[in-house]
């Protein structure tokens, strides 16, 4: 288990990260997101004992991460853009990796072979995606009990995507858990249990994303009269009006806003399933961003 | 941290190869040349050891080598990949450090053995014993050089600030001394030593020192050498020895220093502007006041060091606005120099040399 207690980082002058919380369960894949510059990279550095935090605690089953080598064993951590030598191939990375990690070859060779990588050829003359392909390989093969990702799925076609989303479930039968930093935010909810918003420094909303996805109700609502936000009855996390047709998303019992509805005679009520790209969106553009 | 040893030697099997044929190239095949054609002559008389040659490959290669192990800590990728490994940061820095030694060590050796066979086998007259002292003293100096230049290198946070940190901070001294020579030798009697301030860069004082052991695996006999010796030399003596002593010292202090601050060292810094208190922080401030000194004379000269001394603070600050306070510490430093220039000239009642 991953517990993060009042993390606290800055870069000179600038804050980054401010007494951020949360709690990633053994097995889980958690999804981490954010806006750019939110920090998401910089907790997965920290998470990775890359970044010393200024304080606060990172524990992993109890233990600071933080140059602790036993820790640090069942740690791979794949940044947003990875390092390789000038000439260096494939087989040379993961030859590389085999000095730190349980390497499994058959595994980093069936990868390769569906991504249809020669692991002979130097990893400058791959492609962007087929990069990531390979770090991919290279990071199920390594077998972590803690997976770290960064911009995980960028660069990536959708069959490698659902390539990679495999690897990862397989991962995470055998026990492991996965934290992958993505913008790609129905990837995530594809495979991810929980997540963690990260806004404003800090952690803002984290829990299990069915969870707090039945938390949001999204309604269409149509009335015969003209209506604005302060007309209804309830408060809304997102109110949009085009003509009569009114848009709402509401926190809370769904149940007891479908009655206020009611109670104000609209024309037509449609309930909009929520996905959590639209939850991403109305939380994050609630908080002003991208105005 | 052995598999990763083994692998990283590996690694830099190639880069061996060329350091090894660089030494060879520059020594073993002049070596085999004069060697042999002393050996036809049936020469007994003194045979050029190029010695010379080979010690400036080792200088080269003290430099060069702990910067290519070392710049693994110099961009964030590389950072983030080398610090999230099951591997402590000693640890990592330990393996670079000691493979880079290896491979400085291992060509140098490679072709100096060489080239001793060559010698051992062709020339009758020389003192095969000194060469083995020669080998052995020269292997300290090499050693001095490669911790200052990883200690100076790595208190960058980027490749060309480490290595304009390392150049300018192994200068500074023989630039110090040079200077305050210059402007205090019009001063001096005329029977006063002129002493060369180019005795005090760390290499080429340590490696003086290790002169006489050169001259007798020569051939010459060690007594002739001290019957030769001059003695206005000896203050230029006592300057390599001081040097050399200085620079046995900092060496010592930059392994210890490389490897205490490893620990405490900041990922979040790599590719960042430098900010150490041994680089362009105290190293502008410095170079200003004694090129300010130097070029007090010469309005041509000062405008180019003052020049100088702009790009190099652009480059720190990475912007053409260097800020008021740096630039105040640079305009003081400024009047440093010109006042370092004026108090011999003006206020030292010791009358000029006439010549």
């Amino acid at each position: 288990m991953i517990e993060v207690k009042g993390l606290y980082k800055s870069y000179g002058k600038t804050e980054v990260l401010c007494d951020a919380n949360l709690r990633v369960g053994d097995g889980d894949v958690f999804g981490l997101v954010g806006i750019n510059g939110a920090g998401k990279s910089t907790l997965l550095r920290l998470l990775s004992g890359v970044l010393r935090a200024d304080s606060g605690q990172i524990l992993f089953d109890g233990e600071d991460v933080y140059e602790n080598e036993k820790v640090k064993k069942d740690i791979f951590f794949l940044p947003d853009d990875p390092y390789y030598t000038v000439n260096l191939t494939g087989n040379g990375q993961a030859a590389f990796y085999k000095n730190f990690y349980p390497f499994d070859g058959e595994v980093f060779k069936r990868f390769m072979e569906t991504f249809r990588l020669n692991p002979d050829k130097p990893i400058r003359n791959f492609s962007k995606g087929m990069k990531r392909q390979l770090f991919i390989s290279l990071a199920l093969a390594c077998k972590p009990k803690y997976l770290f990702l960064d911009e995980a799925f960028d660069g990536l076609d959708p069959l490698a995507r659902l390539e990679f989303k495999r690897g990862l479930i397989d991962l995470q039968e055998q026990g492991s858990s996965v934290v992958i930093a993505s913008h790609s935010l129905r990837e995530l909810e594809d495979i991810c249990d929980s997540f963690a918003l990260l806004d404003g420094h800090s952690v803002k909303a984290y829990g299990k994303i069915e969870g707090e996805l039945s938390k949001l109700s999204k309604f269409q609502l149509v009335f015969e009269r003209n209506v604005e936000r302060e007309d209804l009855p309830f408060e809304c996390l997102h109110f949009e009006k085009t003509g009569r047709v009114i848009r709402v998303v509401v926190r809370g019992d769904a149940e007891k806003t479908r009655e206020l509805i009611a109670s104000m005679d609209p024309l037509i009520v449609d309930e909009i399933p929520m996905d959590f790209e639209d939850m991403f969106l109305y939380e994050v553009g609630e908080r002003g961003y991208l105005k | 941290m052995k598999n990763y040893f083994v692998y990283l030697l590996k690694k830099y099997l190639l880069l061996l190869a060329c350091f090894a044929l660089l030494c060879v190239i520059v020594y073993v095949i002049p070596i085999t040349v004069e060697s042999y054609t002393a050996w036809n002559k049936q020469e007994t008389t003194y045979v050029d050891l190029y010695y010379s040659n080979i010690s400036a490959v080792l200088g080269v290669m003290s430099v060069l080598i702990p910067i290519a192990l070392l710049s693994y800590k110099m961009s964030r990728r590389s950072a983030d990949m080398h610090y999230s490994l099951p591997i402590g940061r000693r640890k990592i820095l330990c393996v670079h450090f000691l493979v880079g030694l290896i491979l400085l060590y291992a060509s140098y050796s490679f072709a100096y053995l060489w080239g001793f066979i060559i010698i051992a086998a062709t020339v009758r007259h020389l003192q095969l014993i000194y060469y083995l002292y020669l080998y052995l003293s020269s292997l300290l100096p090499a050693l001095v050089l490669y911790s200052l230049t990883a200690f100076l290198y790595t208190r960058a946070n980027t490749m060309l600030d480490g290595i304009v940190i390392v150049v300018s901070a192994m200068c500074l001294l023989p630039l110090a001394f040079g200077t305050t020579c210059r402007i205090i030798d019009p001063h001096l009697p005329s029977t006063a030593p002129s002493l060369d301030s180019a005795r005090l860069f760390p290499f080429v004082s340590l490696m003086e020192a290790t002169d006489v052991l050169g001259t007798a695996a020569e051939g010459w006999e060690l007594r002739l050498w001290f019957t030769n010796f001059r003695p206005d030399y000896i203050a230029d003596d006592a300057l390599t020895l001081a040097g050399s002593l200085f620079w046995l010292i900092a060496g010592a202090g930059a392994a210890a220093g490389l490897f205490v601050t490893e620990k405490t060292c900041k990922a979040e810094n790599c590719g960042q502007r430098t900010e150490s208190l041994f680089g362009y922080k105290t190293l502008l401030p410095a170079y200003t006041v004694f090129l300010t000194a130097m070029a007090f004379e010469d309005a041509a000269v000062l405008c180019i060091v003052a020049f100088g001394i702009l790009v190099l603070s652009v480059l720190y600050k990475r912007t053409i606005k260097i800020g008021w306070k740096f630039a105040a510490v640079l305009a003081a430093c400024f009047v440093a120099g010109i006042l370092l220039y004026v108090i011999p000239e003006y206020l030292i009642k010791i009358p000029p040399r006439t010549f």
